[in-house]
């Protein structure tokens, strides 16, 4: 029994670190990747995302009359078709069609010469190899589609992951400040804040440079700013409804971060992002902020939509469905094979 | 070049590391990338899993198999039994090849093992000759003597080996009749085929085309059915002729003609289809088709969704089309489409709608899924039971070019599945048929026959080779089989059902039989097709089909007259009377010998088959009019058609070919003889219904077991009785 324990313990070892070693691949890779990507992709995504912002408000907009679960399903079901046609364009029909063949035909020989085993294995080798080709084939149209899907998903998720704030409803405000900065040595944000009446946060007496938050009719702020962990906190209030423009100075440079107080289905921006070009992506409401300001982003903790078909997170997978389901359901119509 | 290869590999597997990363599984949601992970991690899932049911309950089959005392393979004397049946392949053609070097991979065989005559069957017809080989049985007991056989109540011709009919059962919806139940298709032969015998011992076979296996009987293997497999129409072929031409008088046999209209650089048609059986007004289903003329010599079809281009003489590959009978009841076949002209007038060819091997309207195969399987690893291909058209080159349709493309390309698609079989089947049964030997010699004898009447002699161009040209394929295709049975445990036998023949005049047997007063026009009657011309109240025999006669007997044919105690006297002086008939115009015996049908048939079947078979001479056969029951006013006939060559005479001048890579002791094997000698090989016991005996196979060390057999019985022994009857049926 020791034996099988250790045996076990031992094997259940090897596993996770393989799965680390695994994630640690995977994550050099990720790195190696990023470096090449984001001097191409971070200003490409600084063009689209506000353009993509205004088609989104359009379609809303156009969208604003009906329910919201019933605009998600025909934007999922359009998406789907879109897809649908735009995968059938861009992929190799014809070698998905032989792949898909080859591993059908590879299912059936295991069906067929069950009593083989060498033909079975043959066969499971030949079907591992089917299912590579077919992904490979898949690929090319994954990654045609991967950057559109994206952005239209983005823009999606500003509308039903979040909804506005209510007035008089209590959130947090967070600074992600540039951790390579020396924040003690050089003394541009003072550690040492002091909330004053006036809702500024103003330096301390010994003037050095720090982050005031102006005030605004949208948001009443109760506590903050709290400094740790690399950024700065403030409590806050909703104030009058209404889309706001908070400004935050640091030292000379002033940043802006958008505000929504108010009820319903609008497009609201959680977090204003940096230059780096994955978070730009999944935040595409608002301009990155400027470079060399030493913050990293700025997040209002909106609360989630509450909806269990388009609220936060189930939007996603109310869309996956919808879409995949339109997308199966006319893909005869098409004459697509996937 | 090699640069931008290396650059897009790097480009794929960075966005494969990026779509791998957990952090970026949001860029995975949608369908794009749903399509990926869902079909891959399906089939992926399915494989293990089928694979590990497999790998774990592979012990337990086998134990399973172990104690029902179905021990394959134990007293074996051979690990795989591979038959590669060639269709037709004339013996004396196959020594003239040899000796001229053109065959090396058949005079190998030869020399190794064994060359010999096979004996075919009577009448050495490909559905009675197969029949035979696969049942083991003479016709007497299998029931099939041709083709076609009669229908007692109507005199009309009706396929021998299958019948057909929709349910019965319906529910009516409106203008809507809904099925209720399966078609019956029904499996005229009798017997049961040596394959499953072997199945019953656990022993695997593969059987791919073999004639008359439509519909397929469940066994322990897998197999396709072949001859007798209708198309989409429920017939045995109908192609369709589209032509802007003005209608001229006349028709095919096996086809139709449709007249078409221009407009302007584009022509509409339909495909037709099956009877729509699910509407009361239904009529044939259609399938619209549009032709757009592109260029001086260049189309575009477009059929169900799909678009082709094609060129003069050109055929599209298989293109699945699609019949709706409403209610979203759909029927899908296949087809190919050849552009035969565009000027002065347009012609298109379409062959005969085939049943679609992916989602097969009938059941073609066994299990049902075999077919399925075969199209998914090899593409579409013709399930039709007789899939090289031969009717429209009769026709003058298809000129020989494009004919043997046809057969050419039906060869190709059978040997991928034969080899396939080979690869898969290492112990076991191995059946292959190719009928591409039968269907070009029949239909380009007359290249080498100098005499024949269908040759005017003006003919160039290279199909005047084309029986050359098709010996030497199939020993291209006997040389790989034999590189893919090179091990010692496996036995190739190569044969042939039946040789051949030319077929220079036809010989209309309703005229001898009314010369003769044995059969008796209406007024008016004679020229009229399927008998409908024949006067039954003073008719005693009649010819229908390719093997003989029939006597109109009271108490069996609706209107019979002849009296069933005078029946067995009548057929004795018709064969007297009809052996030795002479061509007056030739000179030459038309008629070797006839044959009283009760008397060399055994089995409870025997008196199902025509009461005469004739056994004509060489160059002679049943002319094309007395086949379908149309009397003229000629006994005999030039047979000016393509259709030149046959071998629908006295089965001894037309016996098959054995080669085997094992020495064979027997001077006259038999066709019928081979289902034995499988089972014996297998040490199988013979069944006593079997007509056939045992050859007796060399070891792979070239001894012979002693006394026939290792263990000195005789084979494995006959289930019931001492011995194996002879068949006196088989020729």
């Amino acid at each position: 029994m020791d034996t099988v324990n250790s045996l076990l313990i031992h094997g259940a070892n090897a596993l996770l670190w393989l799965w680390d070693a695994i994630g640690s691949l995977l994550g050099r890779l990720w790195s190696a990747l990023d470096a090449i990507l984001d001097p191409i992709l971070s200003p490409v995504l600084a063009v689209l995302n506000p353009a993509c912002t205004v088609v989104g408000d359009v379609v809303y907009a156009v969208l604003s009359p009906v329910p919201v679960w019933f605009g998600l399903t025909v934007l999922s079901l359009l998406a789907g078709v879109v897809m649908l046609v735009a995968f059938r364009y861009v992929s190799n029909q014809e070698a998905i069609g032989r792949a898909k063949d080859d591993i059908k035909a590879n299912l059936l020989t295991l069906k067929l010469y069950k009593d083989d085993l060498r033909v079975m294995f043959h066969a499971q080798g030949r079907l591992l190899w089917a299912i590579l080709r077919l992904q490979r084939y898949m690929l090319t149209p994954v990654l045609v589609m991967l950057l559109p899907m994206l952005l239209g998903l983005a823009q999606m998720g500003t509308r039903y992951q979040w909804r506005p704030l209510h007035s008089g409803e209590r959130t947090l405000i967070r600074m992600k400040l540039d951790e390579s900065l020396e924040f003690a040595e050089n003394g541009r944000f003072a550690a040492d804040m002091r909330y004053a009446e006036d809702t500024t946060y103003t330096p301390v007496a010994d003037a050095k440079p720090g982050v005031t938050l102006e005030g605004c009719a949208g948001l009443i702020v109760e506590v903050g700013p709290i400094p740790g962990g690399g950024e700065m906190v403030w409590r806050v209030r909703g104030g009058e409804p209404g889309r706001y423009q908070l400004r935050f100075h640091a030292g000379d440079d002033v940043i802006e971060k958008e505000l929504v107080v108010g009820e319903g289905l609008r497009r609201v921006s959680a977090t204003r992002v940096g230059s780096d070009w994955t978070t730009q992506l999944l935040h595409p409401a608002e301009r990155r902020l400027p470079d060399r300001t030493g913050v990293e982003s700025i997040e209002i903790v909106y609360p989630g939509v509450d909806s269990r078909v388009y609220g936060a997170n189930w939007w996603v997978l109310s869309f996956f469905v919808i879409s995949m389901a339109a997308a199966l359901i006319l893909k005869p119509v098409f004459r697509v094979r996937f | 070049m090699h640069t931008s290869r290396t650059a897009r590999r790097i480009v794929l597997l960075a966005a494969l590391v990026t779509l791998l990363l957990p952090a970026h599984a949001f860029a995975y949601i949608g369908p794009g990338a749903g399509f990926a992970v869902g079909t891959t991690l399906v089939a992926f899932f399915t494989a293990f899993l089928s694979g590990l049911v497999a790998i774990f309950l592979w012990p337990a089959r086998w134990l399973f198999r172990f104690l029902r005392g179905r021990r394959a393979h134990a007293r074996a004397r051979v690990k795989r039994f591979v038959i590669l049946g060639l269709d037709g392949m004339e013996p004396t053609l196959a020594d003239r090849f040899m000796a001229e070097g053109k065959m090396p991979n058949l005079s190998r065989l030869a020399e190794k093992g064994t060359f010999r005559r096979l004996g075919t069957t009577l009448p050495p017809l490909s559905p009675v000759a197969w029949s035979t080989f696969l049942t083991g049985c003479n016709p007497g007991k299998h029931g099939i003597f041709d083709f076609l056989t009669r229908s007692k109540q109507s005199y009309l011709p009706a396929l021998s080996s299958v019948s057909i009919q929709g349910t019965s059962r319906v529910w009516r919806l409106g203008s809507y009749r809904i099925p209720v139940g399966k078609p019956s298709i029904r499996l005229l032969r009798h017997g049961k085929p040596f394959w499953n015998v072997l199945g019953e011992h656990g022993i695997f076979s593969s059987v791919l085309r073999v004639p008359i296996t439509f519909p397929p009987e469940p066994f322990r293997g897998v197999l396709l059915s072949a001859m007798c497999v209708p198309d989409l129409r429920g017939s045995q072929g109908t192609f369709t002729y589209y032509t802007t031409k003005p209608a001229t008088e006349g028709e095919y046999i096996g086809g139709e003609r449709i007249h078409v209209k221009r407009e302007g650089n584009v022509i509409r048609a339909d495909l037709i289809g099956p009877e729509n059986e699910i509407r009361e007004d239904g009529g044939a289903m259609r399938c619209p088709f549009e032709v757009t003329i592109v260029g001086k010599d260049e189309v575009v079809v477009r059929v169900s969704g799909e678009t082709h281009r094609l060129g003069l003489r050109q055929y599209t590959p298989w293109v699945k089309v699609t019949f709706k009978a409403g209610l979203g009841i759909k029927v899908r076949g296949i087809c190919e489409f050849l552009l035969l002209r565009i000027e002065p007038e347009f012609e298109l060819y379409v062959t005969p709608i085939q049943i679609d091997p992916d989602k097969p309207a009938l059941p073609i195969s066994h299990p049902s899924v075999y077919c399925t399987y075969l199209s998914k690893a090899q593409g579409l291909y013709a399930t039709l039971g007789l899939a090289e058209d031969t009717w429209s080159l009769n026709a003058g349709i298809l000129d020989d070019e494009t004919y043997l493309h046809q057969c050419l390309e039906t060869d190709a698609e059978r040997e991928t599945m034969f080899f396939d079989a080979l690869d898969k089947v290492r112990r076991g049964l191995c059946v292959c048929v190719f009928d591409g030997t039968d269907r070009i010699q029949h239909m380009f004898w007359r290249y080498i026959d100098p005499d024949h009447p269908a040759d005017d002699g003006k003919t160039e161009g290279r199909q005047r080779g084309a029986i050359e040209e098709l010996y030497t394929r199939m020993d291209d295709l006997v040389g790989r089989t034999m590189d893919a049975c090179d091990d010692e445990g496996t036995v190739l036998m190569v044969i042939s059902d039946h040789g051949f023949n030319a077929f220079r005049r036809g010989v209309d047997l309703n005229v001898w039989l009314e010369q003769n007063g044995y059969l008796v026009l209406k007024p008016e009657g004679r020229g009229r097709k399927y008998l409908a011309g024949v006067d039954w109240s003073k008719t005693k025999a009649y010819c229908l089909g390719l093997a003989g006669i029939w006597l109109n007997v009271r108490g069996r044919e609706s209107q019979g007259i002849v009296e069933p105690d005078e029946a067995g006297k009548l057929r004795d002086e018709l064969c007297e009377k009809l052996g030795g008939l002479r061509d007056d115009s030739t000179g030459e015996i038309a008629v070797m010998r006839a044959f009283n049908s009760h008397k060399v048939y055994r089995g409870p079947y025997r008196k199902d088959g025509p009461d005469i078979i004739v056994g004509f001479n060489r160059g002679y056969r049943v002319s094309w009019e007395a086949a379908i029951g149309q009397p003229t006013d000629c006994l005999f006939h030039d047979n000016t058609k393509a259709w030149s060559g046959d071998h629908c005479i006295d089965p001894k001048l037309v016996p098959g070919v054995l080669f085997c890579n094992r020495k064979i002791e027997d001077d006259s094997p038999r066709l019928i003889d081979l289902g034995a000698t499988a089972l014996d090989m297998f040490g199988v016991a013979v069944p006593a219904q079997m007509d056939g005996r045992p050859l007796t196979v060399a070891d792979s060390d070239g001894t012979f077991p002693s006394n026939g057999r290792p263990d000195g019985s005789h084979g494995a022994g006959v289930s019931t009785g001492s011995t194996v009857e002879k068949a006196s049926g088989a020729a």
